[in-house]
Order: structure tokens, then C-alpha cells, then sequence
């Protein structure tokens, strides 16, 4: 069980000095978000208008998947569809073998992160740079986004300024954020000048006007569309919204949601291409229809990704995006990733506290706690059992289930010395980075509550 | 079956009953006031000068402090000539050192510009240059999203259709908010 979220947020928290520091970063996004929430007056209907019109479309959603198309066909654009992560790789490499690119600029995309699409073009011989600087920063020090909206916010001023070093020859020890920024920047426009194509990922597909829309803060997207002549955009089949009455909805939403903005920097809309270029848009499925077809499950694919679940999160927070080992970390990754995986994934719904907070801020109101909840009896019986917890499982069961048996064992466990429940044989018990205890079990009353409660009687 | 037909079909043998369009009825001010928008641009990074049709040329030459003025809006074309070209994107002799381009129209409740090709003329001009500013008259604002995108739907068709919302930004590194990612360093807009 080495790759599990339990042993892996071990590493984040033992060994290094991260984990208040992290939670710090996520909260202050939540509290910026909850700042958004208060200057709009109707928020909650906000929020559940949302969810209607993705339940609405989700109901529609081969029609308008159909709809999509023919809009966006005659719009100019090329439309592909891919099954799986295989088909939206090949479906990629051959558009840049046809018009002769080598080179690509990406903006960010969690779906091709799903896909494993970077990792397959490199090894085809092309070239691969993301553009977003959070991603840039991951991408260079060869690690994956431990979060869907900041992709970096696991790694601290000096770690990144140690990579920038390392790779693109920045001063040694400089960690100012203005400086490590302009610095990404200046390497960046020199990538966008020597790439021969650009990719996107979409935030939301219209219908009605075949348009894929793009969210960025820094403009990077559109650096890459409108330069290059080639244009790929890859697009989960869940992204569509009917309208533009509709997409007013979820532009209200999003940025407020994700990282505490009124709205986005930039919101672009691509319609129709420039003369002389080619863009094409990928509908990709991999695995979205299975979820879509558990009606226990379809609400989770009203997710817009704005990742505010991770954001208030308390085990996400102090855990880390990388102890989830799925690309959507989080409650919402939790939710999605047994449908990638049963076996190695079902220990991620047990992540979680099931405190419902995930609940109360996603814009799209998905009942994450309800669906984690779910997935633990599901798993649990459709998935081999781990043998400790099932043994520690039936134990505990058969202790709780006697009154007799609880009196005896909680008025045992009071003789374990001290010394030996706060010492290392306790897994319990954990040290930080420094050596010092990170973690130490609690000390135990002298007596049991009944002991206590009936000593208070007399 | 291809791809597209095995989608589609998954789709619909699982789809249900259909559920009907909602009404989007929500509660709010609608009423798009000057120095509400001030205030949301403000704290979008951009910086928002008042005037008038008879001083935008002084407040562009002004904030320009001096670099090569480049703008889309007819009426300033023949003062600041356009002369990037779309075809070599990157050359620093094409890229203006200021933009100037007018707004279709403003949000209120987020600062957000809309720009379609019409008002940009190119794409990549309200990115690649390093500062812009933006006209924007006061009789182009409106309360929210909802207003704004049913006043697209009632407009020309587009091609790329643009909110911009403050200068170019990230917080990508320890949170720490810093301007110029890789669009615009900044942005001001002109209400007049």
C-alpha cells in the first residue's frame, strides 16, 4: 500500500515544513472566494441555477453535443471526437505530423494532463512547452500540477527559484516573485516565436454558437492561438452550456469560485479562425459516458473545475495535491477517480473527513460528501480488501457491539504505559522535518467517561 | 461505429427523460453605475481616467509617456497609424509600444471589456503589446454578465469575441500577485 493517500501525505507532512504553510495558501483562496460570494446578492440561486442548467444540458447532451458541431463546423472549425486518451493523443499528433509543426505552446488543460498527452508528444519527437507559469514551473522540474487551478502552489518562492536557476540561468538565490516572473516571461515569448502550434484546453463549449471559451489570468492561451496556424482545442464532452444566457451564468461563477476574482483576466471566445489557419476542436470522452451512465454519479460531470473543494478542503490543505496520485486531486478527484481505476484508487474517497464543506462551496452544487460516502460502501465491496482494516474493521465491530466488551478493553487501554503510546512503535505518532514530534498521541484520561459520570452522580 | 457515433449512442441510451431549460431569474441591482465601475477596475489593476471626447488624445499622449502609439479606433487612426502586422506577429519594430482600441462595451460588476475583431482589427493586438488603453464611453456600461451576454446575442455575429478584465496577471508563485504575465504589463481605460 506504499502509493496510498495516507502513506503519501505522510511524506508531505513528515518530511517537510509545508503542511501550515499550505493550508495558509488554500485558505486565503477560500477566503477570497467567500469575500466574491458576499457582493452578489443572490448567490445561492446563483449556485442553483447553475446546477439546473448543467443537470438541463447533461439531460440534452447528445443533442447538443450534435448542435455543437454543426456550429462549430460552420463556423470554420475542425471537430474530432476521441473515445479515450489514446484517440485524443493520436488524433493530436497526427493534426501537427499534417501540418508539419514540431513544436507546440499549451496553455493550461487538465484534460490533456488526464491524457497523458505531453508525455506521449515528447516521446513522438515533438516539442512541448506549457505556458501557463504554474504548469511551466511543474513541467520544468518534471513533476505533475498538485492543484487544477494553481499548479504550483505546493512549492515555495526558493524552490522555484532554484529551478529557474537550474534551467534557464536566472541569478542564484533571486526568489522575488516580480523577478522569477519576468524572467518566465522573456523565456516564454521566445517559445511562443519558435512554435509552430498552439493548444488549449476549454472551459466551456457553447452550443448554440459553436464556440469553445478560454479562462486565463495571463493571456497565454491567446498568445498561442492567434500567432500560430495551427490551433488544436481539446474539450471534456462535459464542457458544453446551451447559450450565451447560460455561459453568463457560469462566467459569474467560475473566477469568483476558483481564486476569489470577480471574473477572470481574460475570458476569450473562439469562434471562427483567422484566414490561412487551421483549428481544430476535440470532444473527449475517457470515461466521462460511464460516469454519465451511473445516476448515482452523473452530477459529479456538472464539475466546471474550479477547484474551490480543494480549496476548503482540511485534508486536502494539509495533505497536498500530490498525495491524491490522480490528476484532479481533491474532493471532486476523489469522486472521479474510481471510474479510472477501482482498485488503485479506492483508498482516495476515504481522504476525506466527509465534513460536507466541499458541499457548501462548489458553484455547481455536486453532494461530494454524499458521493464520497458512496463510493466507500461501493468499493468496499466491490474492491480486494485492504487486511488490516478489515481485520482492525471487525474488531472494532465486535467491541462496539457488547457493552460488555467496551467496558473491559476502554478500561484496559488505560494501563498501556504512556511511554509506549507516545513512542515510535505507535504509527500514530509522527516527526517533522526538524525531528521534532509533528504528531503525538493524545493522553488518556485516567478514567472512562461512565466512571467519571457516575463518580459526578453521587 | 466510430468514435462520434459511440459517444453519441452512449449518450443517448442512458440519457433519461429530458429536463426543461431553466429560467434564469435572479435578484440584483441593474442599475450600471459610473463609480461602481471605477471601483471594480480599480481593484482589477487597471487605472481608470474621466474624460471627455475633447482631451482623450492628451490623456493617451500623456500615459504614453512618449513610446510608439498604435490604435484601432477610426476616428484616431489617421493621429496613431496602424502599422502591426498580423504575419510577423513578433517583430518588435511592428508591435505598438502603447494600443489604443475601443471597448464594445464595459461590466460593471467585474471591469470586463468586450472586444470582438471589429474593435481589434487583430487578435493578438490586445495581448502582445505591453501597455493599452482602452476608450470606453459611459454609455456602454452594463450591471452584470447577464446583461452583457444578452446584449451579445443581440449584436453582430463575431469571429473572436474578447472580455479583458485588468491587465495581464498571475499569482502562480507563493500567491504573490504580480502584473505582465505574458499579455499586457498595463491597463488603463478612458470613460468618456
Amino acid at each position: 500500500m506504499k502509493g496510498t493517500h495516507a502513506n503519501l501525505s505522510k511524506e508531505f507532512i513528515t518530511t517537510s515544513d509545508k503542511t501550515d504553510w499550505h493550508n495558509d495558501a488554500l485558505w486565503f483562496l477560500r477566503a477570497k472566494r467567500d469575500k466574491q460570494r458576499d457582493t452578489i446578492e443572490d448567490w445561492e440561486k446563483l449556485r442553483s441555477t447553475a446546477a439546473a442548467i448543467k443537470d438541463h444540458t447533461l439531460s440534452r447532451l447528445a443533442d447538443y453535443l450534435q448542435t455543437f458541431e454543426e456550429n462549430a463546423l460552420q463556423n470554420g472549425m475542425q471537430v474530432h471526437w476521441a473515445w479515450d486518451d489514446a484517440e485524443l493523443r493520436e488524433i493530436t499528433a497526427s493534426i501537427l505530423r499534417e501540418n508539419n509543426a514540431r513544436s507546440v505552446v499549451k496553455s493550461k488543460s487538465m484534460l490533456t494532463e488526464e491524457c497523458g498527452l505531453n508525455p506521449y508528444l515528447e516521446k513522438e519527437g515533438f516539442d512541448v512547452v506549457d505556458t501557463d507559469l504554474g504548469e511551466r514551473i511543474v513541467q520544468l522540474r518534471k513533476e505533475h500540477p498538485s492543484h487544477i487551478v494553481v499548479p504550483a502552489i505546493h512549492l515555495k518562492k526558493e524552490e522555484v527559484s532554484d529551478t529557474f536557476h537550474e534551467k534557464m540561468q536566472t541569478e542564484k538565490g533571486n526568489a522575488d516573485p516580480g523577478y522569477l516572473t519576468a524572467a518566465a516571461r522573456e523565456a516564454l515569448r521566445k517559445d511562443f516565436i519558435k512554435a509552430d502550434a498552439a493548444i488549449t484546453g476549454v472551459n466551456f463549449g457553447v452550443a448554440e454558437s459553436g464556440a469553445v471559451v478560454v479562462c486565463t489570468n495571463e493571456g497565454n492561451a491567446d498568445m498561442g492561438v492567434h500567432s500560430k496556424k495551427t490551433v488544436i482545442h481539446c474539450m471534456g464532452l462535459e464542457k458544453l452550456v446551451p447559450g450565451y444566457k447560460e455561459l453568463a451564468v457560469f462566467t459569474r461563477l467560475l473566477a469568483r469560485s476558483a481564486t476569489g476574482q470577480p471574473v477572470t483576466v481574460f475570458t476569450s471566445h473562439y469562434r471562427k479562425p483567422r484566414p490561412d489557419v487551421k483549428q481544430h476542436i476535440i470532444i473527449v470522452n475517457n470515461k466521462r459516458t460511464d460516469i454519465y451512465t451511473d445516476p448515482e454519479f452523473r452530477q459529479a460531470m456538472r464539475c466546471i473545475r474550479c477547484g474551490a473543494c480543494m480549496n476548503t478542503c482540511p485534508v486536502y490543505r494539509r495533505s497536498g495535491g500530490h498525495s491524491y496520485h490522480h490528476t484532479v486531486p481533491g474532493p471532486i478527484g476523489s469522486v472521479l477517480a474510481p471510474f479510472y481505476g477501482k482498485e488503485k484508487n479506492k483508498d482516495l474517497p476515504f481522504a476525506s473527513t466527509l465534513c460536507g464543506s466541499c458541499n457548501n462551496v462548489c458553484p455547481v452544487k455536486i453532494d461530494l460528501a454524499g458521493l464520497l460516502y458512496k463510493w466507500r460502501q461501493k468499493l468496499t465491496d466491490e474492491t480486494s480488501a485492504d487486511t488490516s482494516k478489515k481485520m482492525s474493521m471487525q474488531v472494532g465491530s465486535s467491541i462496539l457491539k457488547s457493552h460488555k466488551k467496551y467496558g473491559m478493553v476502554t478500561t484496559a487501554f488505560r494501563w498501556v504505559p504512556k511511554s509506549l503510546l507516545q513512542s515510535k512503535f505507535n504509527p500514530w505518532n509522527s516527526k517533522g522535518e526538524d525531528g521534532k514530534k509533528a504528531r503525538v498521541f493524545p493522553e488518556v484520561p485516567g478514567e472512562t467517561f461512565r466512571q467519571w459520570y457516575k463518580k459526578r452522580q453521587k | 461505429m466510430n468514435s462520434k457515433e459511440k459517444i453519441l449512442d452512449s449518450l443517448k441510451k442512458a440519457c433519461g427523460d429530458p429536463l426543461p431549460r431553466p429560467e434564469i431569474d435572479l435578484l440584483y441591482d441593474k442599475t450600471a453605475l459610473v463609480e461602481e465601475y471605477v471601483r471594480t477596475a480599480e481593484a482589477s489593476g487597471t487605472e481608470v481616467f474621466l474624460g471627455e471626447e475633447e482631451n482623450i488624445t492628451g490623456i493617451i499622449t500623456q500615459w504614453s509617456e512618449g513610446q510608439k502609439i498604435q490604435s484601432s479606433v477610426p476616428r484616431l487612426r489617421e493621429k496613431y497609424p496602424l502599422v502591426f502586422d498580423e504575419d510577423m506577429p513578433f517583430d518588435q519594430d511592428n508591435i505598438p509600444g502603447v494600443f489604443v482600441a475601443e471597448a464594445s462595451f464595459g461590466v460593471v460588476e467585474n471591469a470586463a471589456l468586450w472586444f470582438t475583431d471589429e474593435e481589434l482589427t487583430s487578435r493578438l493586438l490586445a495581448f502582445i503589446p505591453e501597455k493599452l488603453i482602452i476608450l470606453l464611453s459611459r454609455n456602454h456600461l452594463v450591471a452584470t454578465m447577464h446583461e452583457a451576454y444578452a446584449r451579445i446575442e443581440e449584436g453582430k455575429t463575431f469571429g473572436f469575441g474578447l472580455f479583458m478584465a485588468g491587465p495581464s496577471k498571475t499569482a502562480d508563485i507563493e500567491q504573490t500577485l504580480v502584473k505582465g504575465a505574458q499579455g499586457a504589463k498595463e491597463l488603463a481605460v478612458i470613460l468618456y
